[in-house]
């Protein structure tokens, strides 16, 4: 294909008049420099706000690592039949949506979509985040039974994973506004000093609301008590902040590197 | 070496080296010393040495590094004699000097998967040597001792302080004692002798008889199988960590989920702090002391072989993760930590003796008696 484009040279050249020429190099030479100074003054600030996104990222991958990790794990939860089947559903939809899906494909077949949040500064807002993405997942449940349960029907439910200091405030809200929601709490265990995952139970168990709050299979909201995580397990997901996948990029580059070099 | 082709067993094959130095050692005056390396391998090692020269004599292997011109000067070729002592632990017995072994098989570990020095903890070396002492009433005669200032051994004087020691003379066993009182060292090498022989014994696995003779190759037997339960299980667990995809099925239905086998390293008598951990994260430490040893070059080395990315550390209470790249086998692992523990979260290109070099360089840095564990594993404190 032709290119039509001329190179800054060819088109200096194409002005064959000396005081256009002049004016279109004055002009380039300003428009550079004022780009320059804009980049400069605001530069601390950009790094700042890709630093706080990034740190951001890594808070909320705690606690989404925190929630997944003990389905994938051999353990206690494992072993009742609950499997990490994977990260955004619906991201390749491209919604934006929920983080995590954990699945039990054993009669009665149960799907627990979560979303993990690793600062609730205004609780009622995250919940009515989560209750808006439940909807959309709704809506697409037909999808979700064909593409990830292979039609098998299940019971959906849906968790709010948080860190545990926001836990019993996330918990309290949920009810307020009509439950419907399990909430997981992330932290350091204060006794084994070890990072825990457990079920939170609602404020009132006994009313209509709090009842919505509890696992259907009673053996899981039993079990999920203190169960031993981690932070760390998966290093990216389709969600992430941008700088976190190109990093992950430059580590794949690295590694075929390596292929090459060792047998 | 050179070693006759016959069928041998260990035992055969070291008698007929005890027994006919002169042969064994035609060509060399002087340092008629057998040296044996305890190296990890993958199961199926045999597969590992194939680009090699190999002759099988019963049940030791011969591997040979064939000659290179360097500067113009023929080098001689570098034979190895195998025994596998236990799947996945072989003894590596060769007559060869530092430089030989480094350009040949210390080479060859580095760039291939599946295959690794091994090495003795801390507290193993040390036992080691109290044995030969209470049992053969060996006298210790050299040392080098080490002491990290994060190790809750105890120390009389200044423990907050990184040191070393190289030590010679015939007091060495009681400068040793009295330096582990003191100072809290603990040797990460030591040279002893039994009557009138004279061994040395490596935290990297290295044995070398100076004398060889019935006695001593029988000690050297003895002494490998006094570690070798230990050996096997650091082995072991650690080929155990993976990171799978797996089949469960739900009626007529297949499910592929991601499985994971973690480990984990605890740390009974150190407690982590962010300081700690921002020094491993970012080496270049300005309390570095000088190390030239070679005990201390593979210290060093072991510090230079991971990377570690995407790190994130928080104080109060002490919370860090991040990716790990064992920049010379290619193995990505995580890790999670408090101030007592860190889980191990094996990720890509997973090839069993990084995690093994992992724990070393934990147990070097942190604590001299760390232990490793599948993460479901529960610990005794």
């Amino acid at each position: 294909m032709k290119n039509y484009l001329l190179d800054d040279t060819d088109f200096v050249t194409s002005l064959s008049i000396d005081s256009l020429q002049s004016e279109y190099k004055k002009k380039k030479k300003e428009l550079f420099n004022s780009i320059e100074q804009r980049y400069e003054k605001q530069k601390e600030s950009l790094i700042a706000k890709k630093l706080e996104g990034i740190q951001l990222d890594k808070s909320h991958r705690r606690v989404l690592n925190a929630c997944i990790f003990p389905f994938s794990q051999e353990g206690e939860l494992t072993r009742l039949g609950y499997y990490f089947i994977r990260a955004s559903p619906l991201a390749e939809l491209g919604i934006s949506n929920l983080d995590f899906l954990i699945f039990h494909p054993e009669t009665p077949s149960i799907a627990i979509f979560g979303e993990a949040k690793a600062q609730v500064y205004d609780p009622a807002k995250v919940t009515e985040e989560t209750k808006k993405r439940i909807r959309i997942v709704e809506t697409k449940s037909s999808y979700v039974q064909e593409i990830y349960m292979k039609n098998l029907s299940p019971e959906l439910e849906f968790v709010l994973g948080v860190s545990m200091s926001y836990s019993t405030e996330v918990v309290k809200t949920i009810q307020r506004k009509g439950g419907g929601l399990k909430v997981w709490g992330t932290g350091l265990n204060v006794n084994t000093e070890k990072p825990e995952l457990s079920f939170k139970r609602p404020w009132v168990e006994t009313n209509l609301d709090g009842r919505t709050m509890f696992h259907k299979d009673g053996s899981l909201t039993q079990k999920l008590s203190q169960i031993e995580t981690s932070w760390e397990y998966k290093s990216i997901f389709p969600e992430s902040h941008p700088f976190a996948k190109l990093s992950l990029l430059a580590w794949i580059r690295e590694n075929e590197c390596r292929k090459n070099r060792i047998y | 070496m050179k070693i006759p082709t016959r069928h041998y067993t260990l035992e055969s094959f070291l008698e007929y080296v005890a027994g006919n130095l002169e042969d064994v050692f035609e060509g060399r005056n002087e340092r008629k010393w057998l040296k044996a390396h305890l190296i990890f391998v993958a199961k199926e090692w045999k597969t590992i040495f194939s680009d090699l020269t190999s002759e099988t004599l019963g049940d030791v292997t011969r591997i040979r590094f064939e000659s290179t011109k360097t500067d113009g000067i023929e080098e001689v070729p570098t034979d190895f004699y195998i025994y596998q002592w236990a799947p996945g632990l072989l003894i590596m017995l060769t007559s060869s000097t530092k430089e030989e072994y480094e350009k040949t098989l210390k080479q060859f570990i580095s760039s291939t998967r599946g295959i690794t020095q091994s090495w003795i903890k801390p507290s193993m070396l040390d036992e080691m040597k109290n044995y030969l002492i209470d049992r053969y009433n060996a006298k210790v005669y050299r040392f080098i001792g080490r002491r990290y200032r994060h190790w809750k051994y105890p120390a009389k004087v200044r423990p907050e302080y990184d040191r070393r020691l190289s030590y010679s003379g015939e007091d060495a066993s009681e400068t040793l004692k009295e330096m582990q009182n003191i100072y809290g060292l603990i040797p990460s090498s030591f040279d002893i002798r039994i009557d009138d022989y004279k061994m040395q014994i490596n935290r990297n696995g290295l044995f070398v008889i100076r004398h060889i003779n019935f006695k001593t190759v029988g000690i050297l037997q003895e002494l490998i199988e006094r570690i070798v339960a230990e050996q096997i299980y650091i082995r072991n667990t650690s080929e155990k960590f993976n990171n799978k995809i797996k089949t469960i099925f739900a009626g007529t239905e297949q499910f592929k989920i991601p499985r994971i086998v973690a480990g984990k390293i605890s740390l009974p008598n150190t407690v982590l702090s962010q300081l700690m951990i921002n020094r491993m994260f970012h080496p270049g430490d300005p309390y570095d002391i000088g190390e030239t040893e070679r005990e201390d070059e593979d210290a060093e080395e072991l510090k230079k072989k991971f990377s570690f990315l995407d790190t994130f550390v928080e104080e109060d209470p002490l919370v860090f993760t991040s990716t790990v790249v064992d920049e010379d086998k290619g193995t990505i692992f995580g890790i999670s930590g408090t101030d007592r523990e860190m889980a191990i979260i094996p990720k890509h290109r997973i090839t069993f003796e990084s995690f093994i070099r992992f724990y070393d360089f934990v147990t070097l840095s942190f604590d001299y008696d760390a232990r490793l564990a599948l993460f479901s594993e529960e610990l005794l404190a």
